[in-house]
């Protein structure tokens, strides 16, 4: 026997031997995880967290998870309303440039990191506003903009001291949840893919781009808090899948139906779905820097030209209600929109009417930047419509979201159709720094009457007394309403499903989702 | 030339390839309009908050500057890391890899069941109506974009006839389920792979049934399925090998949009992610990654043919 033969044969062996391994390689090489034996709620998402440090996390996904992991000082319940969370009670204002948290004792991190005391607030916070520096930059930081310091008065006492009066410290603080002190030393900037936190679950694994899994932290201050033993958060990122994987059951719930499959899951048997009014709202914005639309006429008449309740029936199925103002009447100081408001509805006659007063009467042409993603080139279709129907030609360029922010920075557009302002505050009253339109921000009013608005804004960050606040926000909404830098379209509503062996379970804002009580048969 | 010889002067002009590579990657990127600072802080965020996030990213630093750093670090095997988890990049291939891995092997393992039989078959019934039928769906097979027959494959056998997952990852639930979640991804993939190695175990079986050897061992009284089997399909199947070599890195680039379709957390899927997120350290070691495994691939193939065709010499 050749040589070259037997080479060959060992070659074509080894080769038949790789084969063997390509099926016996799964069992050997696929990661696995041995999952909790009890109650586990899978629920499916379209994306993937981008991190799970709470101090830098913005995406829906990842503001779901540490939802679960962290408590703040005082925090949300399902319904947008404030509550104490590792606070006692509401805080001390001895006076206006002072606030004190009194913290619960006792309470413990999770992964034996010991027990929650007022040094880790002050750490969280501080390298929150960069007077600790932890190499990494956190945006949170935009929100402490008044805070002095932070100091712990005791073991269990926290004393926050403001340059001027600040009325939604207590609201912020839902939002920069307190995290272990010891854990982020040790991790650095590896904390976001080891979070620990003193909530309901804590992170066991996470499968970038398959799942998030959850485990109950047996040692929760809450008694009887979390009732499930384990969270399996699965990414799955087309809507169809996630709506067959509901009603097939492999999984238990699904964050954000799709509206065109809203009626699907609600006729589908042993399918719950719940839905409630929703604070994000799809805008329309203009560049009131440069023409065409530093002429306020011509934005009056795009905002009166556009069929929101076509927008509402036709795109989201019902899933939406038409928006005359950028915040929820629920989230303005007395809960009642002002009456000198200019509520902008259709009227292609009033569209036309300052059509023909403006400094194009004879119609022109524009291009709308917006992002390709979710529903927003179907909106700016039927607005495409309803333009041309007045004599405007709008142009829709879909672009990724972080190239239309650029473009929207260095004003390199006419228009853009997105949801900038989603409240990141639940349903409660609005924090006025979304709203803020200087020219260092993606949305910028240029005029006399955005440097009015924005010092309404100042003004009302430092004001606590509510009906002065009501005064101010009315004053805010009356001139942006009749300014229009940029147009209410529609409130998209918020809406999850799920199969009704889950009980205990609330519909709140996509990115706060509370599954601490939150049950499974 | 002996074999180590050829090696190391094979991998020693790979040097090249991959600087080359990696120039042209580290250029392209960064020429993809978005900003990653921008990706992450979203509408809120000020001038100055941005800029902060740039510097802590070393995005502010000279092209040339971040191209050296980063090339630096790979001579070192240090990939970078992520600019959202911070977690090292190898770290992520080494994490997602075994997916990417047992997709592409069981891809590879359906197109070779599927098209050996079928080109042997073609081969010998050549011209005849299983021949054209044959030939029809292995054109279709190169025609059709393995993403779509994913997408109808989902429709049809996930959501209409519900018989399969419609995706994901299932070995954490067993082998059989993980099998199970594999049928439809790897039969998208498979079936276009299939399409090209049966056209060329066709056209190899074709040229070996001419071949004078064929007819001598006829003429011996062999019967011919001892032909086919005992002298044509060995012989055919040699430069089949070859192509089934090469297939496996075209395999990696056909399993990025299948993983995104079906789902799967493989290498493909988070290069997708990273190219939304403009996640520069991965996107670049992940298709620095690529290059590596065709490098590597094309090298075996060549070194192994050798092995297969005692003409073929290295030099």
């Amino acid at each position: 026997m050749k040589t070259n033969d037997v080479r060959r044969r060992e070659f074509l062996k080894y080769m038949a031997m790789s084969g063997g391994l390509a099926f016996a390689g799964p069992g050997i090489l696929a990661p696995g995880t041995a999952h909790a034996a009890g109650k586990t709620l899978r629920v499916a998402v379209s994306s993937d967290a981008w991190n799970l440090d709470v101090r830098k996390s913005s995406d829906v996904t990842a503001l779901n998870v540490t939802k679960q992991v962290y408590n703040g000082l005082m925090n949300y319940d399902p319904d947008g309303n404030l509550f104490p969370d590792l606070a006692k009670g509401p805080p001390d204002q001895p006076d206006d440039g002072t606030y004190i948290f009194h913290l619960r004792e006792g309470v413990q991190f999770q992964k034996g990191y010991g027990e929650l005391t007022a040094e880790d607030v002050v750490y969280t916070f501080d390298t929150i506003r960069g007077v600790i520096d932890t190499g990494q930059s956190f945006f949170l930081k935009l929100w402490l903009g008044s805070v002095e310091a932070v100091e712990a008065v005791d073991k269990y006492t926290v004393k926050f001291s403001l340059s001027e009066p600040y009325g939604d410290l207590p609201e912020v603080t839902a939002l920069c949840k307190v995290i272990s002190k010891k854990a982020a030393e040790k991790f650095g900037k590896d904390f976001t893919r080891n979070p620990v936190g003193s909530g309901p679950f804590e992170l066991v694994e996470w499968l970038k781009d398959d799942r998030i899994v959850l485990k109950r932290f047996d040692k929760h201050f809450r008694q009887g808090i979390p009732k499930l033993d384990e969270i399996v958060i699965q990414v799955i990122p087309d809507d169809t899948i996630k709506v067959t994987n509901l009603i097939t059951g492999q999984v238990d719930m699904m964050k954000e139906i799709p509206p065109r499959n809203l009626a699907q899951l609600k006729a589908a048997p042993g399918i719950v779905v719940g839905q409630r009014s929703g604070s994000q709202a799809e805008q329309m914005y203009f560049n009131t820097s440069a023409e065409p639309f530093n002429d306020v006429n011509l934005r009056r008449a795009i905002g009166y030209a556009i069929n929101r309740d076509a927008i509402a029936n036709q795109v989201f199925f019902g899933m939406a209600q038409p928006s005359v103002a950028p915040m929820l009447e629920a989230q303005i100081p007395l809960k009642k929109y002002p009456d000198g408001m200019t509520r902008m509805t259709y009227d292609p006659a009033k569209a036309k009417a300052f059509l023909a007063k403006s400094s194009k009467p004879d119609g022109f042409e524009f291009t709308c930047l917006t992002t390709g993603q979710g529903w927003f080139v179907e909106q700016l279709t039927v607005i495409q419509a309803n333009l041309a129907d007045i004599g405007v030609k709008m142009t829709i360029e879909p672009l990724e979201k972080s190239v239309m922010f650029a473009r929207m920075r260095k004003k390199d557009y006419s228009a853009s159709y997105e949801d900038l302002n989603a409240a990141y505050f639940g349903y409660s009253p609005v924090n006025p720094l979304l709203f803020y339109t200087p020219p260092t921000r993606t949305l910028y009013w240029a005029d006399e009457y955005g440097q009015r608005a924005d010092g309404i804004l100042k003004r009302f960050m430092t004001t606590l007394d509510v009906n002065k606040r009501q005064e101010l926000m009315s004053e805010f909404l009356t001139i942006l309403t009749d300014q229009v830098p940029y147009i209410q379209v529609v409130f998209v509503d918020s809406t999850d499903a799920w199969r009704d062996a889950v009980t205990n379970y609330k519909v709140s804002l996509p990115n706060d989702s509370n599954w601490w009580e939150t049950d499974i048969s | 030339m002996t074999f180590w010889h050829y090696l190391a002067k094979r991998l020693v002009y790979a040097l090249p390839v991959f600087l080359g590579i990696s120039l042209v990657v580290f250029s392209l990127i960064h020429l993809i309009p978005g900003d990653p600072a921008i990706a992450l802080l979203g509408d809120v965020a000020t001038d100055e908050e941005i800029q902060a996030l740039r510097q802590e990213w070393n995005l502010d630093k000279p092209l040339y500057e971040q191209f050296g750093i980063w090339i630096w670090h790979v001579l070192q095997g240090d990939l970078g890391r992520s600019l959202y988890t911070n977690q090292p990049v190898s770290e992520i291939i080494a994490s997602r890899l075994p997916v990417t891995a047992i997709l592409s092997a069981i891809s590879l393992v359906v197109s070779l069941i599927i098209a050996i039989p079928a080109g042997i078959l073609s081969a010998l019934k050549r011209n005849s109506l299983t021949d054209h039928i044959a030939r029809i769906v292995a054109l279709l097979g190169v025609s059709i974009p393995n993403f779509w027959l994913g997408i109808i494959f989902i429709i049809i056998f996930a959501v209409y006839l519900r018989w399969l997952p419609p995706g994901g990852f299932h070995f954490d639930k067993g082998f059989w389920a993980g099998m199970e979640g594999m049928i439809l991804p790897a039969g998208a993939l498979g079936a276009a792979y299939a399409a090209i190695t049966m056209r060329m175990v066709r056209s190899s079986m074709i040229e070996v049934l001419r071949q004078e050897y064929i007819e001598t061992a006829r003429a011996k009284g062999l019967s011919e399925r001892q032909v086919i089997r005992r002298h044509a399909i060995k012989n055919a199947i040699i430069p089949t090998i070859t192509v089934i070599g090469m297939q496996i890195g075209y395999l990696l680039s056909g399993a990025v949009l299948t993983e995104t379709v079906f789902f799967m957390p493989g290498v493909g899927r988070e290069l997708i992610t990273a190219l939304a997120k403009r996640d520069f350290p991965i996107i670049q070691g992940l298709i620095l990654f690529f290059a590596a495994v065709f490098v590597v691939t094309s090298l075996i193939v060549d070194l192994s043919y050798a092995f297969l065709n005692p003409k073929i010499e290295y030099s």
